[in-house]
């Protein structure tokens, strides 16, 4: 039997508390209980259990050790309470922004736990990597997440530092017959080898891992796919319909977290492929996208992995291969990250959002916190005679600071509370404004436990240090004299902090400013191409005839008066997917190709997408040839290969297949804005129509659509009409760029919400101040207007000085975050002058209700006393 | 005079009980016996610890290898001043139950 002992932070933590001695024995007492209780009730719960008595020796001993017993906590707890019910309404100020702040920022770090806890479940995390590709020549290398098929057979018997290799391929959508005899359409259906469960921590409920994806036509599917198709029936053993194949289900897989690239639903033994025919034998050299991992043994080098793979690639391709080719090994912790990696799959994640999260949570919490102490502060002379009298009758300074920081413990915690109900209202539907997909897996939560508990710690101390600090420091004396009402009390620190709360919101509203107006620049640029009014509409996978039927298609959908135009493609602007090719002048050698974007397409395409000719001619069915040989590059292909007159040069493509150029069209942006415009080549080639472009007059839309649903099913028999415009999938590139806009107005307006609070609590402190001051000034003949300019003036003075702090900081972030984008909009002052004096008006507002108040006040009030 | 709190009298008594063999885990099952306080005994280790501060318990450290992995087992006795003090809470129990009718 294991020894046990007690972990180290408990052991800290009880050595804070009490002497060697005492610890010793507890020591000893928790331990033999524990093993009292493993015999008794097992490991798990006795462990829990034990941490449960832990708590019952700890929390006397805390309390004991901190306030010297109970009753003086219970003294504390009681004045602070009364202390938050006499003064309501600041109280709510004080808890309800403490709240806002902690709310906002619980919803921020779920949202950062949830990136970087990306495969953290997966046991063998530091040991799991990817193979990727780099594939292309020098200047024009494309990264690829999958690699041949051949590799990780290769992995797992030649190469002695891999503990164990299996592919993984990801399928377009398939479709499943139900009981019902219904199409269902799935995506996430992956073919894998049976040796992914050695490599991932997938959990087998039912099956053996080994065997299970052994057979051909074998599938392993989750409990939300067994529910769906076998309702509460056993699953093993049943049969499946999918693509018109039958599979036997022979595992049921325990449903996955959503913090994984691989969130496979259905998994298909990898020998179906070899069955189906589709790779007979593998050759080295036969093209693949099989996303491949592999386990490192323990205590082996990666570079020794790597090496022994470059030989093999060698030995078994020829040079032009290894040329281009370089196999690149990706540890798993990476691959959320990596956005370049073609046909890579799952949710990607962006580092610079999960920064810019991170920091937000801190600064609006931060902003809170200085809201607490300087509304805290601002109500000293209150607590005065309080203090006063517990240091006439004894309390020392220590006792003071506990008492303050109990007391902002108590509304640290209350406010929590408060927090966590507004994060349960606001969560789903935040998420859903957000359209996050983020939030939905219930594993997270176990940290936001941690969190709340953390939160409330830091939050409590820090916000109540400056406080206790402050009011326990005046001297007894003092205090009964009155003398420190005179005014003569020092702001420098809370000017500070308001300076400080100020900055945070000006650089948030600067923030918010440039990522709208780098929305507006991406959506108002000139793209190159007319984005109105295009019907996309895919041809649909499943069907093998559609692709067959588009010229039937392309005719009928021509006969309607308000179709202008009708083309196929491979891709258009606003379809993520992309097609390289590799191209040489006529008589180049080898060695001097080039990577070039392909985009095989139709008749019309020129047309349809409005670009413009800047040489040559638009293909035409009139010139018979140009449905096979004639090809359009875009300006920058034109540079590219130096032609001085491109139209008549010609080029070699795939298979020796020789095209000519017959036109040049103006640069156009077929990816979104964040990358550069690749050259580009335009051909003519049915076989890589992936979808349709219809161009539709503007008016009537509504009824050219009907037309077009009503062709396509009569054509292709009951498939469904699924259309986007194009402009719609164009802009969805910018998705992610609008939530964070909408994500940073949000906080914005929070954060600048907290700091008015803050402001207003100390603007109400200042005018107490001087209202003698002030009574003073107005019978001496001071106008209203001349008070409240005078009043103003001080908080004027600290927004500017925000405003020269945050500049600077606004800068360098909103930069780093314009380097994303390949087109951005050049930083101009405006934008920063603009959220200056946004923020200068706000907290003008904000301090005018009681510069006017003491203003207009009758100096009798106030002068009446001395 | 310094009154004690219940739990603290209650835990001179269990040591006195104990004697020589008194020690953090016998005296929580002397407590638990007592008392029928099972959940909460853990708790006895705040007024140990005050009765060690006030001076009314000392620790000694056991002698010789102990099976606490290197670690002596500590054992509490009373001072003289905590024999005192527990002899007088019996005298002012004997006296107040002296005039007590009986109870029925």
């Amino acid at each position: 039997m294991r020894e046990y002992k007690l972990s180290r932070i408990k052991r800290w933590l009880l050595s804070l508390t009490t002497d060697e001695d005492m610890c010793s024995s507890i020591r000893e007492d928790l331990e033999y209980r524990f093993t009292q209780d493993r015999k008794k009730r097992g490991f798990l719960r006795a462990k829990i259990l034990n941490t449960f008595q832990f708590f019952i020796i700890i929390v006397p001993l805390l309390i004991e050790s901190i306030f010297g017993g109970l009753a003086m906590l219970k003294n504390y707890i009681k004045i602070a309470l009364r202390n938050i019910k006499r003064h309501k309404g600041y109280s709510f100020i004080n808890i309800f922004g403490l709240a806002i702040g902690m709310t906002v920022c619980l919803l921020m770090l779920m949202y950062v736990v949830n990136e970087i806890s990306y495969e953290d479940f997966h046991e063998k995390r530091d040991r799991i990597y990817r193979i990727n590709m780099d594939w292309g020549t020098e200047g024009s290398k494309m990264k690829f997440a999958g690699t041949m098929p051949a590799v990780a057979p290769a992995l797992n018997s030649e190469i002695p530092e891999v503990e164990v290799a299996a592919r993984v391929r990801f399928n377009d959508e398939m479709i499943i017959l139900n009981s019902q005899n219904e199409k269902i359409k799935e995506s996430r259906i992956f073919h894998a080898d049976p040796e992914v469960f050695e490599i991932f921590s997938w959990k087998l409920l039912r099956g053996d891992e080994a065997s299970a994806m052994k057979d051909p036509f074998s599938i392993i599917v989750t409990q939300k796919i067994a529910k769906k198709y076998f309702g509460n029936d056993e699953p093993i053993g049943q049969t499946l319909n999918i693509n018109d194949n039958l599979y036997r289900v022979t595992g049921l897989l325990k449903d996955l977290p959503t913090n994984t690239h691989l969130r496979c639903e259905i998994l298909v033994s990898y020998s179906t492929i070899l069955s189906l025919g589709e790779y007979p034998e593998q050759p080295w050299t036969q093209w693949g996208d099989d996303l491949t991992y592999f386990v490192l043994r323990e205590n082996s080098r990666l570079n020794s992995v790597k090496d022994k793979l470059d030989i093999l690639l060698n030995q078994n391709t020829g040079k032009w291969f290894t040329d281009k080719m370089d196999l690149i090994l990706q540890p798993l912790s990476d691959i959320h990250w990596d956005t370049e990696s073609r046909g890579d799959i799952g949710v990607k994640g962006n580092i610079i959002y999960v920064y810019l999260f991170l920091s937000a949570a801190i600064l609006v919490l931060i902003i809170a916190c200085f809201n607490f102490m300087n509304l805290s502060t601002s109500r000293y002379l209150d607590r005065m005679n309080e203090i006063g009298v517990r240091k006439v009758v004894g309390a020392n300074r220590t006792q003071l600071i506990k008492q303050f920081l109990t007391e902002s413990l108590l509304v640290a915690t209350v406010s929590m509370i408060c927090g966590i109900v507004l994060f349960n209202l606001l969560n789903s539907s935040l998420y859903s404004y957000l359209d996050a997909s983020f939030v939905s897996s219930s594993s997270h939560f176990q940290y936001l436990y941690g969190m709340v508990v953390l939160m409330i710690i830091i939050v409590g101390l820090m916000a109540g240090s400056y406080p206790a600090w402050f009011m326990s420091k005046f001297h007894p004396v003092d205090i009964m004299k009155k003398s420190i009402m005179k005014g003569s009390v020092k702001l420098s620190f809370r000017n500070v902090l308001v300076v400080l709360q100020f900055a945070i919101s000006i650089i948030l509203i600067l923030g918010t400013i440039i990522v709208y107006q780098q929305i507006a620049f991406m959506k108002n640029t000139d793209l190159g191409f007319d984005k109105e009014d295009v019907v996309l509409s895919y041809l649909p996978f499943s069907n093998p005839q559609a692709k067959e039927k588009y010229p039937v298609l392309k005719n009928e959908f021509l006969k309607h008066q308000s179709v202008r135009e009708v083309t196929a493609v491979y891709t258009v602007p606003g379809i993520n997917s992309q097609y390289n090719m590799s191209v040489r002048k006529k008589g180049a050698g080898n060695e001097e190709s080039m990577t070039i974007q392909a985009l095989p397409a139709d008749f019309g395409f020129v047309k349809s997408m409005g670009l413009e000719i800047v040489a040559g001619r638009d293909f035409s069915e009139e010139y018979a040839l140009d449905n096979r040989e004639s090809a359009i590059l875009n300006e920058m292909a034109v540079k590219m290969f130096g032609f001085e007159a491109p139209v008549g040069e010609k080029l070699q493509i795939y298979g020796n297949r020789e095209v000519t150029i017959i036109g040049v069209v103006k640069d156009f942006h077929v990816k979104s804005l964040h990358s550069k415009i690749s050259p580009m080549m335009i051909y003519i080639d049915p076989k890589f129509f992936l979808l349709m472009a219809t161009k539709i007059q503007p008016e009537n839309a509504e009824s050219t659509l009907t037309y077009l649903e009503n062709v396509w099913k009569t054509i292709l028999g009951e498939e469904e009409f699924n259309y986007r415009y194009m402009k719609d999938a164009y802009f969805s590139f910018y998705d992610s760029e609008e939530k964070t806009g909408k994500l940073l107005s949000i906080f914005t307006g929070l954060a600048l919400f907290i700091s008015c609070l803050g402001l207003f609590g100390l603007a109400s402190f200042l005018t107490n101040n001087r209202v003698k001051e002030i009574g003073i000034r107005k019978v001496l003949g001071a106008t209203v207007r001349g008070i409240a300019v005078l009043y103003s003036k001080e908080f004027t003075k600290w927004v500017i000085l925000s405003n020269i702090i945050a500049w600077p900081v606004a800068y360098y972030s909103i930069s780093m975050w314009l380097k994303n984008f390949a087109y951005r909009i050049e930083l101009t002052p405006l934008p920063f002058v603009i959220s200056g004096a946004v923020a200068l008006l706000i907290a003008l507002i904000t301090v005018s209700f009681h510069a006017l108040k003491a203003a207009t006040a009758n100096p009798v009030d106030s002068l009446r006393s001395e | 005079m310094h009154f004690l709190s219940r739990i603290e009298e209650i835990l001179l008594l269990s040591i006195w009980k104990l004697k020589d063999n008194a020690f953090g885990i016998s005296i929580r099952e002397q407590v638990e016996k007592d008392t029928d306080a099972k959940w909460l005994s853990g708790a006895i280790y705040a007024p140990l610890s005050r009765l060690k501060k006030n001076g009314y318990v000392k620790t000694k450290r056991a002698k010789g290898s102990t099976d606490l992995g290197g670690r002596p087992r500590i054992y509490y006795t009373l001072t003289p001043l905590g024999e005192k003090k527990l002899r007088s809470i019996q005298e002012l129990n004997k006296v107040m139950w002296a005039e007590v009718p009986d109870m029925k």
